[in-house]
């Protein structure tokens, strides 16, 4: 069965150095010009993001974190706490849950998390990071050209 | 014996504060504080930075209003630099800062507000919010939402990015729009029109379904300030500042906002990071004002745009004889009218040939050693003021913040709410009494700074505490 189109959202804040990655994820994945995929870069995710959903089959966000395996992927799930606390800064399965309550489709959505050292100040991923967002991007070019 | 009662975090607004409602022995409310316990120091932190840098550095405050003051920042740069920016760059400032309005008033009504009129102060809080409003009226939310993201479109076409944009420099903007941007915003507006109108009647219809509680959300009177234009029209962007008093009175008039030290003091608390504006003729706290869309509207004589107007007649016939709109419950329908008014005049704009122009920049080197900018911000004017040297570094940095002017009156209506609606001699004090303490505050849509981030759950947290500081009762929504 052919995929649908995609909508790859990179997010994070480029002045926390770490918490960059996801964008800058995102940067290189849209260089690569994959057919049928469209990359968008935001400092936060917002519900406004759920009008774009419309047009695409499967989703993918991309965030750096503070903890947990240096690259994880896995698909979206039910959001871990039934009401975000926040109108303005949601999580993907916030979104992805919320998408099918307000327009009855669904979407397939994918969460890629890799793990920063350093949120301080400052516009340049560690070392570590970039090695870790370097895999991510392998993994996920992979992924996207299915 | 006394207690306090504690609401930490106030949700569904800005940034991070706390409410504390004070009991006496009789379990009457004896006084209320809003805190604000964050604290951001951008004042100091600037000091050392060029001035060129400055509208970039300090669209950093916020998440929801940068473009607020990367326009003031901009401003306070053209009066150092001594220029008079071309008119292309100022109608495009004034269209960006009318797309500031539009989005920032669209959150604060659909995303923050309208869940309690739709799902009612009383409804399950774990519901109360924007998807509780989605599962309640899809279509609302979806034209909300929509509302909101064709604020935050408007910002990036112009700009380049929707949050955090640098295009306002000292002396102008940096690019020009053309043709295939000014028609993608001329598309989005009658969508835009359509929401409002249809909240405004929404708005309308709830007045009247909460109007024996109305009367007791910050309803008292102050003085109000805002900027108006030359013969007393609704400005946004440029004018001389009006006070009117809390019975219609105008008590000053077309001054002149760069002296704005010259009628404005600032107060401190020991509680709060916030600080508190007071007019200096009528000193602190009995100078205190409000501003933002509940000042604007009514200060105003006029407003250009024909269905805005309309709209201003009819709700400043809702202050009956008094001549001033006191109510501070208010603030949502005068800033439902800047969202009809932001979206008519972004069209007269958009149309203008002047706005396509390609003249967009005046250079020049430090000609002065201290600028003002002002502008309204969604929640009021904001002012930026700054001292550099002869190299522009920054020698010293002010920043009068809307949200900080209406920090007096934002007590005041969290002690009317309280002394109304809570009565610690029933025994119960409901969460739905606490939200409306909390909607009390959010009719100001407070700005505490929202890149300020909290990461994870942020429940309501109350907590009623003895004389001694002994937690007597908690509880968490």
């Amino acid at each position: 069965m052919a995929i649908g189109k995609t909508l790859v959202i990179g997010y994070g804040n480029t002045v926390r150095t770490d918490d960059g990655a996801g964008i800058w994820i995102a940067e290189k994945l849209s260089s690569f010009q994959i057919s049928g995929v469209v990359v968008t870069t935001t400092h936060q995710l917002s519900l406004d993001l759920l009008e774009e959903f419309k047009s695409y089959a499967r989703v993918v966000f991309i965030d750096a974190s503070v903890e947990g395996d240096p690259v994880q992927f896995d698909s979206v799930g039910k959001p871990a706490v039934p009401v975000p606390p926040s109108a303005h800064h949601c999580t993907p399965a916030d979104l992805v849950s919320t998408y099918s309550q307000l327009y009855g489709g669904s979407i397939e959505g994918y969460f890629c998390t890799v793990r920063g050292e350093n949120f301080e100040f400052g516009t340049e991923l560690t070392a570590a990071t970039v090695q870790h967002a370097s895999s991510a991007v392998e993994m996920l070019e992979k992924f996207l050209w299915g | 014996m006394p207690k306090t009662i504690t609401i930490s975090p106030v949700t569904r607004i800005e940034g991070h504060a706390k409410i504390t409602i004070q009991l006496d022995d009789n379990g009457d409310v004896q006084d209320a504080r809003f805190h604000v316990n964050e604290f951001r120091g951008f004042e100091k932190f600037c000091e050392g930075r060029l001035l060129w840098e400055m509208p970039g550095i300090t669209s950093r405050i916020c998440g929801i209003c940068p473009a607020s003051h990367l326009i003031t920042s901009a401003k306070a740069g053209d009066e150092i630099l001594a220029v008079s920016i071309p008119e292309t760059a100022e109608n495009l400032r004034r269209l960006l800062t009318l797309a500031q309005w539009l989005q920032s008033h669209a959150l604060s009504f659909f995303h923050l507000s309208s869940p309690d009129f739709i799902l009612g102060f009383d409804s399950d809080p774990a519901k109360r919010n924007v998807f509780g409003l989605i599962a309640a009226d899809k279509e609302l939310a979806k034209r909300g939402i929509r509302l909101r993201k064709f604020g935050q479109e408007i910002i990036q076409t112009l700009g380049g990015r929707k949050i955090h944009t640098p295009w306002a420099v000292p002396g102008g903007v940096q690019d020009p729009l053309d043709a295939e941007k000014r028609d993608y915003i001329l598309a989005g507006l009658p969508e835009a029109k359509e929401t409002t109108v249809l909240a405004i009647d929404l708005l309308k219809k709830i007045h009247v379904k909460f109007a024996k509680e109305i009367p007791e959300f910050g309803n008292f009177r102050t003085l109000l300030v805002g900027l108006v234009s030359k013969d007393g029209g609704l400005e946004y962007y440029d004018g001389n500042l009006r006070i009117m008093d809390g019975n219609g009175n105008t008590i000053a008039d077309q001054l002149d906002p760069h002296k704005y030290y010259d009628y404005f003091g600032e107060a401190n608390e020991p509680w709060s990071y916030l600080k508190f504006p007071y007019y200096k003729p009528f000193d602190y706290p009995r100078g205190m004002y409000r501003v933002g869309p509940l000042a604007r509207v009514n200060i105003c004589d006029y407003i250009e745009t024909p269905l805005a107007e309309a709209e201003r007649k009819i709700f400043k016939a809702l202050s009956g004889n008094v001549g001033v709109v006191n109510n501070s419950f208010f603030y949502h329908y005068a800033r439902l009218i800047e969202i009809l008014f932001a979206i008519e005049k972004i069209e007269l704009l958009l149309r203008d040939p002047m706005t396509m122009g390609k003249n967009i920049r005046a250079e020049a080197s430090i000609n002065r050693s201290e600028g003002v900018g002002c502008s309204e911000a969604p929640r009021g004017v904001l002012f930026h003021q700054y001292w550099v040297n002869s190299d522009g570094m920054m020698q010293k940095v002010n920043l009068i913040i809307a949200t900080a002017q209406n920090n007096i009156a934002m007590n005041r209506t969290v002690r009317q709410i309280a002394a109304h609606f809570i009565d610690g001699r029933k025994g119960k004090i409901t969460e739905g009494m606490l939200n409306r303490v909390e909607a009390g505050i959010r009719c100001y849509d407070p700005c505490l700074s929202c890149s300020t981030h909290a990461s994870g759950h942020m429940p309501m947290h109350v907590q009623i505490v003895g004389p001694e500081n002994e937690l007597l009762d908690e509880v968490w929504r």
